[in-house]
């Protein structure tokens, strides 16, 4: 038996363990009526290192546990890459999917949801070694010449593999018994295994292991409740019986229970009190040290991947807005959708005097996201045409908010009254423009300069052309942002990327418009 | 009890309830909080065991201020969110305390209602209460105005469910966590803004649906004329919540209850909502009851902060203070265990060992089992709420460690003598010697017995 899965030498810290490349997931594709698909992941390339742990942040909604399912094979991708030591692992199918799957684990976010009730705390994280069938002991033969290994539950180490890629040492001896070194994690003693060496130009090494597969399992899974910081009573116990923060605490035991290399953490204290999240975040630090784990962490809380990250990617409907070292992306973020996330933290501080860049509305639905930048419908650093860069702030906004409106008609279902009404000539609950035009400009004396685009659309809306009016308003008001995606633009030494117009040399950058602007005095 | 015959002869009486005769002290004669729970316990019956979710908390709701409830979960925060609206469902109980509430239009409306159920006392001393009022009276005048009740209270324990569904969106509003729970899916948003209109303002037809797209603007939902139209499914979920605060808010309530409102939002809609809230209380001077788990939440919008674990509140103080000098150690625990408060620590602080369910009476502090700070005594004698030092206003916390100016053999016999006093007594206990109240009258009453006077409240209640 081999293993597919090739654990090599961990030489530097920077060796990238996980390369995403231009990688889409869309659900509901194709299908019978077509239509758009929703475009969950959309186009993303980021790299995670070995040994670190990378933060993904965004609103619910924004694609990342379908990013962090993806990179597990839970979701199947629909375009590009995942690069898993080298494999391709979204090309994988069949028994070197499943051998890979013992090296990236997914803890969930919900404990309540996500172990069955049915089964004893013992059994749930037993369970991947029965589907594993594991152990199959690595043996690794210290030898001249030919070596081979023969044995029941034994296999050869990859050559040059080292910790947890090797789980027996043999090194034969002249004429006495031979020196065996088990690895610590590994549920056998010495005097469970029986070891002959033969000599017969090479070396063929049997080691027969002399306890059930069961018990190891049963001593395994022990071992791993105590490492999480369960009791080896827990085991008979049902998941009921054990309280939010404990139930997680099995949940990261079943993923940790076959040893794996990269662990996709979605939302992992999301649902636990401030105390008890402290104790699991924690542990999850404890754990890396301890195994050499990589980490994906997904999490909506931002002072948690603050405290427990090395690089955060933030990402929007789909798109990696921003991605780079932790500390840095919060002290001078890039993007401006990382200013509004880290401004609208609550701080544990009621002094704290820090102005608020609150977004307006809801982002866009993953079916039909913007033409151009994806935050273009929120954004508060959106680019303005030239001839409106003069324009009043306030009034600017309220046009802002008439095209939200405009838009958001689009997605409302019309009911099939309403389109009879419509047809009729009848009116309807879309025809009261005048009603959003007062409700829009409340209080406002509109320049000359837009009224006259403005009621040019608001015309086309009483014409029943709501297309056209968008389109006109997009022309008049309209710029870069709404109609071509930005580049990643390198934003700081460290190789921090953000996903802006307001990068190229032409514009004022985000941090310098909102210092001019929101933050000002 | 004929309210209506006394009203002439009250009326003459002048500012009545207010103002408690010629030696009534300063604190007073300041404006009585529109909420006052005092020594409120509630209790869930199991075949197993007793659960007192929540034991013996008292706190007070000022108009137009925000009080903020924060704790973890099992703390007993929304079970006295649910105390006080009235909803504790069998197998709980409201065993003990009293829930006052000083809504003026509600106080009208029950008093008219429900007049043989209203007691006059208005000129009548608080402890004499008990002989002016009837068992069920629930209503309590204290002054009259032409005949119309002009000030008083509603005691909500004593209320029965007709009157208590007056009070739910009339005069006490609640906004849960899930929209979803709240909002019906098979009527439109604007049908059920419109039935809450219909049923506690009268209105109906196209005055009623002008009202409610008015709400819907009010709570910053664009479109409104289109909105209102539509269907709870068509909302997202900020908007689901907004369109609860419109409902909330068609009732004209006096009293927000907002029970997590933003735990289930992403950060950035919840910045909307928490400035939403804001802005409708400036407004409208309404008074918010805020609850959380959420610590950063709690100081941006609370003006006063509870702090609730096992049942019982061990610290009150204005929200500065309570963040920039927390007392307690379960909240300095609590505080610690926030990421980003010492970012030079390689690990998180945390506090040991787990909340535990309060299911007998407390004889020691709950906190003891896990509090770095916990001595012999911790495990004897139960911490009443106190004033933390000589200078501290009102701020208060449940623990044997203070009043910090004194010894800690004084501080701890102060604690003793003032739990043995509650625990004593026997009988009603429906004055306002609530335990927490006892803290709260001030620094003055620090360290000594002030509960002496009132009558004790009977402490362990029982099965009702």
């Amino acid at each position: 038996m081999s293993e597919t899965v090739q654990r090599r030498e961990r030489t530097t810290a920077d060796e990238t363990l996980v390369d995403i490349d231009g990688l889409r997931t869309y659900y509901e594709e194709g299908g019978l009526f077509g239509g758009a698909p929703v475009k969950a992941v959309d186009d993303v390339s980021l790299s995670i290192r070995r040994g670190e742990t990378l933060g993904l942040v965004g609103e619910s909604g924004c694609g990342k546990t379908t990013l962090g399912r993806t990179l597990v094979q839970l979701e199947r991708a629909t375009a590009g890459a995942v690069r898993f030591e080298g494999t391709d692992i979204t090309e994988l199918s069949g028994s070197d999917l499943k051998a890979w799957r013992r090296s990236a684990q997914i803890v969930f976010q919900d404990p309540e949801s996500s172990l069955n009730q049915r089964m004893t705390v013992g059994e749930i994280v037993r369970e991947p070694l029965d589907v594993h069938d594991w152990p199959t002991l690595a043996v690794a033969v210290h030898a001249e010449g030919e070596t081979r290994v023969r044995g029941e539950l034994v296999t050869v180490a990859e050559p040059g593999a080292t910790g947890h890629g090797v789980d027996i040492t043999v090194r034969p001896a002249d004429g006495g018994e031979p020196d065996v070194e088990i690895r610590e994690a590994v549920p056998v003693d010495r005097s469970e295994l029986t070891v002959d060496v033969e000599r017969d130009g090479g070396t063929t090494v049997t080691v027969d292991v002399n306890k059930s597969k069961a018990r190891m399992r049963r001593q395994h899974v022990r071992a791993l409740l105590e490492t999480v910081g369960l009791r080896e009573e827990h085991y008979y116990r049902y998941p009921h019986q054990f309280s939010g923060g404990q139930r997680q605490r099995v949940g990261i035991a079943r993923a940790l229970s076959l040893e794996p290399e990269f662990v996709v953490l979605d939302e992992p204290v999301s649902a636990l009190d401030v105390s008890v999240q402290a104790k699991i975040l924690n542990l999850l630090e404890n754990l890396q040290d301890e195994f050499g784990l990589t980490y994906l962490f997904i999490a909506h809380d931002l002072s948690v991947v603050r405290h427990i990250c090395d690089r955060v990617a933030v990402m929007y409907l789909g798109n990696i807005m921003e991605i780079g070292p932790t500390e840095e992306l919060f002290e001078s973020p890039g993007n401006p959708y990382t200013h509004a996330l880290l401004s609208a933290i609550p701080e544990p501080d009621p002094t704290s005097e820090k102005e608020r860049l609150t977004l307006r509305g809801t982002p866009p639905s993953p079916r039909n996201p913007p033409a151009g930048c994806p935050f273009t419908t929120r954004c508060p650093a959106k680019i303005r045409p030239e001839q409106y860069r003069e324009l009043d702030d306030e009034v600017w906004e309220r046009i802002e908010v008439l095209r939200k409106v405009l838009r958001e008609r689009e997605r409302a279902d019309q009911s099939l009254s309403e389109r009879v009404q419509e047809l009729l000539g009848l009116e309807t609950r879309f025809s009261d423009i005048e009603e959003i035009h007062a409700e829009v400009f409340e209080g406002i004396d509109l320049p000359a300069a837009v009224r006259q685009p403005i009621e040019r659309a608001e015309q086309h809306v009483r014409d029943g052309e709501e297309a056209a009016a968008r389109e006109h308003l997009r022309e008049e008001f309209g710029s870069e942002c709404d109609t071509a995606m930005p580049d990643h633009h390198e934003v700081s030494d460290s190789g921090r990327t953000s996903l802006c117009h307001r990068h190229k040399p032409e514009y004022e950058s985000p941090g310098e418009y909102f210092d001019r602007t929101v933050f000002r005095g | 009890m004929a309210a209506d015959d006394r009203a002439t002869d009250r009326a003459r009486t002048g500012p009545g309830g207010r103002d408690r005769g010629p030696d009534g002290d300063a604190l007073r004669t300041v404006e009585r909080p529109t909420l006052s729970v005092r020594n409120l316990q509630t209790a869930f019956f199991t075949d197993k065991e007793t659960i007192r979710a929540v034991d013996g908390i008292g706190f007070d709701v000022r108009e137009g201020e925000t009080v903020g409830i924060v704790g973890e979960s099992g703390s007993g925060k929304s079970v006295t969110a649910r105390s006080i609206m009235g909803l504790v469902d069998s197998p709980g109980h409201v065993l003990e305390g009293s829930i006052e509430f000083r809504g003026r239009a509600t106080l009208r409306r029950l008093a008219d209602r429900f007049s043989g159920r209203t007691a006059d006392v208005a000129g009548v001393e608080e402890a004499d209460r008990a002989g002016a009022a009837d068992d069920d009276d629930f209503v309590f005048v204290e002054e009259w105005d032409d005949g119309e009740p002009a000030a008083g209270y509603v005691e909500i324990t004593r209320a029965p469910e007709k009157a208590r569904r007056r009070l739910r969106g009339g005069g006490i509003a609640m906004i849960f966590q899930d929209p979803l729970t709240s909002l019906n899916p098979v009527y439109t948003v604007g049908n059920q803004i419109k039935e809450a209109l219909r049923l506690h303002q009268g209105l109906k037809g196209s005055a009623a649906t002008d009202e409610a797209v008015n709400l819907l603007e009010a709570v910053s939902i664009p479109d409104a004329h289109r909105r209102v139209t539509e269907y709870p499914h068509q909302f997202s979920g900020g908007m689901r919540q907004r369109a609860v605060i419109a409902m909330a808010l068609a009732c004209e309530p006096d009293l927000l209850i907002c029970d997590e409102p933003t735990t289930a939002l992403d950060v950035t809609i919840q910045a909307q909502i928490l400035e939403l809230l804001g802005d409708i209380q400036e407004e409208r001077g309404l008074s918010i009851v805020f609850i959380t788990h959420d610590m950063g939440v709690i100081a941006e919008i609370a003006d006063r902060v509870n702090v609730m674990y096992a049942g019982e509140i061990v610290e009150t103080a204005a929200a500065p203070e309570l963040f920039g000098d927390p007392k307690h150690p379960y909240t300095r625990g609590l505080l610690e265990s926030i990421p980003g408060r010492h970012p030079d620590d390689d690990r998180l602080r945390t506090i040991e060992g787990d909340v535990p369910t309060p299911n007998a009476p407390p004889t020691d502090c709950r906190f003891a089992p896990r509090c770095p700070e916990a001595f012999a005594e911790c495990e004897t004698v139960h911490p009443v709420s106190v004033a933390v030092n000589d200078d501290a206003g009102d701020h208060t916390a449940a623990c044997l460690l203070y009043p910090e100016d004194r010894s800690r053999e004084e501080s701890v016999e102060t604690h003793r003598a003032r739990d043995a006093s509650y625990a004593g007594g026997d009988g009603g206990g429906e004055s306002g010697s609530g335990r927490d109240a006892a803290g709260e009258t001030g620094p003055t009453e620090a360290g000594t017995e002030t509960s002496e006077g009132g009558e004790p409240a009977r402490r362990g209640g029982g099965q009702p």
